[in-house]
């Protein structure tokens, strides 16, 4: 299980982490498809994560999620994780977790790394907070 | 396709002990048929069959018999293990569970308080604690009923075995009837003469077990004084102890000096709610709490008629959650913030938010260092000064209740109050809870008739005896804090009584009147933004 502050953007469905929805945004229909962002954080960090499909009805804010398989990659500029089509989501409980809401991984600029082309590294962040889910203080 | 315990929606882990039993069921199945192995199981086995064979029972209601009668040909442990299963079902599943395993999980309930399982008395308690306080949703209604009539059914044994189960059902039931005669709904009526009655038997016959509460018995019945039964208990309770024909009870201030144990507190909270409460007041850090307090707020409070539930709620923080120095020197949410918060939620309802109060300061009222736990008292000086400098009106409102109390609670026993309040105020600066009462009794912002009121009761308490407090007129005393801008109505629910020694014999003329002030301040964000 890997912590939300160490996943790196990768075209790779090898994701296995646990994290509490905070926030979920309002659900839209692309043609056949449900899609639903959320915030969502460990004790590490938080990050923007897609619902899909019938997983934007089942799941809702202070739910502890299990996530297996999940994929943390760019589509359409933006940086999102979610299931993908081999990941698997599980919900084993709610309201019991810690989170932090700074830094978030989808407001992160990432850069291929100089070493190896194939891997990211952080070039700067973009804003400490999520720009879509403001801070509740 | 094995029938399943609970109702899980897709996308939701299987509970471990769910599984635990259903993978036993499955490999047992064809064993669990007569006709029965003589063999003696070994103990994996025996806790194997057990995990099997209540599986069973709970999801094959047409064969519950054959099973059982497997169960008492198997048992070697008193039914221990199998209890023990039970509890673990009811703790972490029973709100989860289907309609039918609930009836069933009654049903075998029943069987073995029969059979005096060993734990039968937990099982019982642990059932009464997922009544839901101010539910009046049918399944809820439901286990009231199904609960209450089993404790009569088992009246006798109970009373020899397990007294304690009905101290903790008399409790239970003394608080849900008071949610339920709030509400006139004829799906309830049975349900409340059940209640009713199961009450006032306890009361009437083997009064010693409302000894054993505590004082919190009567700030339960106090809240059911409208109820004829009750009435004419709690004029008994006032006026002639002796009918309770209880040796060595010889009238209510015994009562009030009686601490409660923090294990009824627990009685009217959900274990769901406990875990989220206990973890809100050990983990989440203090300006980082809202997410959490919306998300209990959503769940547990959501409907007008669960506010009630507040009331336990400020109980159970008070009473049965003591954080240790880590936590409380920590950034963790104190205890005050989160009744603060609590409090400014049951805007809708006064008599919520009066019993709250009355919830919050019941220990104060009758504190005895040598009884009482200075960590039931902290929490309500901390919310007091803490509001002090961005919510004054809170310490304001708080403040004023607590000298309402002191003067209207119980005007025949005053003296004890007196002597409870001033000493509570007393220890919290001695023990350095707060570090002088300067904060309060020096505060610009508090209107000073408050102040001074407040003055008089510290100095009446430094003179160990109540002989030179002079009691503020309520009258005067409403009229002097009508410069506090807010209006002020006072509807009070409460016992005061104007006695008359005359050669020894009491006459008594006994006023009822509800003493639960209602107050319409504006106070939308309590301290924790």
């Amino acid at each position: 299980m890997v912590a939300l502050k160490d996943i790196v953007p990768a075209a790779q469905n090898n994701i296995d982490t646990k994290f509490i929805v905070l926030e979920k945004g309002r659900t839209t229909l692309e043609g056949q498809n449900k899609m639903c962002l959320a915030l969502v954080a460990d004790e590490t960090a938080a990050v923007h994560f897609q619902l899909w499909q019938d997983e934007c009805d089942y799941f809702e804010s202070g739910d502890i999620i299990y996530l297996t398989n999940g994929i943390f990659s760019y589509q359409r500029g933006n940086l999102i994780l979610r299931a993908g089509k081999r990941g698997k989501l599980e919900k084993i409980g709610e309201f019991t977790m810690s989170y932090v809401e700074t830094p978030n991984m989808s407001e992160i600029r990432w850069i291929p790394d100089p070493n190896n082309s194939k891997m990211y590294i952080q070039e700067h962040v973009i804003s400490p907070h999520s720009r879509i889910f403001a801070p509740i203080l | 396709m094995v029938p399943k315990l609970t109702l899980t929606p897709p996308h939701e882990a299987e509970n471990q002990i769910e599984l635990s039993l259903r993978q036993s069921f499955e490999s047992l199945q064809p064993s669990l048929k007569p006709p029965f192995s003589l063999t003696i199981p070994n103990p994996d086995e025996y806790a194997h069959l057990n995990r099997a064979i209540l599986h069973a029972i709970l999801t094959e209601p047409q064969f519950a018999k054959i099973h059982v009668k497997h169960l008492h040909a198997l048992v070697t442990d008193g039914y221990a293990f199998f209890t023990n299963l039970l509890l673990k079902i009811v703790h972490h599943l029973y709100p989860k569970l289907t309609g039918s395993v609930k009836n069933q999980l009654l049903w075998i309930t029943d069987e073995v308080v029969r059979v005096s399982a060993i734990g039968y008395d937990a099982l019982l308690v642990f059932l009464m604690r997922q009544i839901v306080g101010g539910d009046f949703s049918d399944g809820n209604l439901w286990l009231c009923t199904k609960l209450l009539t089993l404790l009569l059914d088992k009246w006798d044994c109970l009373l020899e075995e397990a007294p304690h189960v009905l101290c903790s059902a008399l409790y239970v039931f003394l608080r849900v009837l008071a949610d339920h005669c709030r509400l006139n709904v004829e799906k309830l009526e049975s349900l409340k003469r059940l209640e009713v009655h199961f009450c006032v038997k306890i009361v009437r016959e083997e009064f010693h077990l409302c000894l054993k509460i505590g004082r919190d018995f009567i700030r339960l019945l106090q809240d059911l004084v409208h109820v004829p039964e009750f009435k004419s208990i709690w004029k008994d309770l006032m006026l002639n102890p002796s009918r309770f024909n209880t040796l060595g009870f010889e009238g209510v201030s015994q009562i009030y000096c009686t601490r409660t144990s923090s294990r009824y507190a627990l009685l009217r909270i959900t274990p769901e709610m406990e875990t989220q409460l206990r973890f809100l007041l050990t983990h989440v850090k203090l300006g980082h709490q809202k997410r959490h307090f919306m998300w209990f707020a959503r769940k547990f409070l959501s409907e007008i008629d669960k506010e009630t539930v507040i009331v336990d709620i400020v109980r159970f923080i008070c009473c049965a959650h003591h954080p240790p120095n880590e936590i409380i020197q920590s950034d963790v949410v104190p205890r005050w913030a989160v009744i603060g918060w609590l409090l400014t939620s049951c805007r809708r309802k006064n008599y919520v938010e009066a019993n709250v109060k009355l919830a919050l300061f019941y220990d104060w009222l009758f504190f005895d260092e040598r009884v009482d736990n200075i960590m039931n008292i902290e929490p309500a000086i901390l919310l007091m000064v803490h509001s002090v400098p961005k919510y004054v009106d809170m310490t304001n409102t708080l403040l004023e209740f607590l000298l309402l109390l002191v003067d209207n609670y119980d005007m025949e026993r005053k003296d004890i109050i007196v002597k409870g309040v001033s000493s509570a105020f007393r220890l919290l600066v001695s023990k350095g809870v707060i570090h002088s009462l300067d904060v309060l009794t020096s505060c610009p912002a508090l209107s000073p008739p408050l102040k001074e009121r407040l003055s008089r009761l510290l100095s009446c308490g430094k003179l160990g005896s109540s002989k030179g407090f002079m009691p503020a007129l309520s009258g005067e005393y409403i009229a002097s804090s009508a410069h506090i801008s807010r209006p002020l109505s006072y509807k009070f629910n409460c016992i005061t009584r104007s006695a008359r020694e005359t050669n020894g014999v009491i006459s008594a003329k006994v006023m009822y009147q509800t003493i639960l002030p209602s107050y319409n301040t504006n106070f939308p964000n309590h301290g924790l933004s």
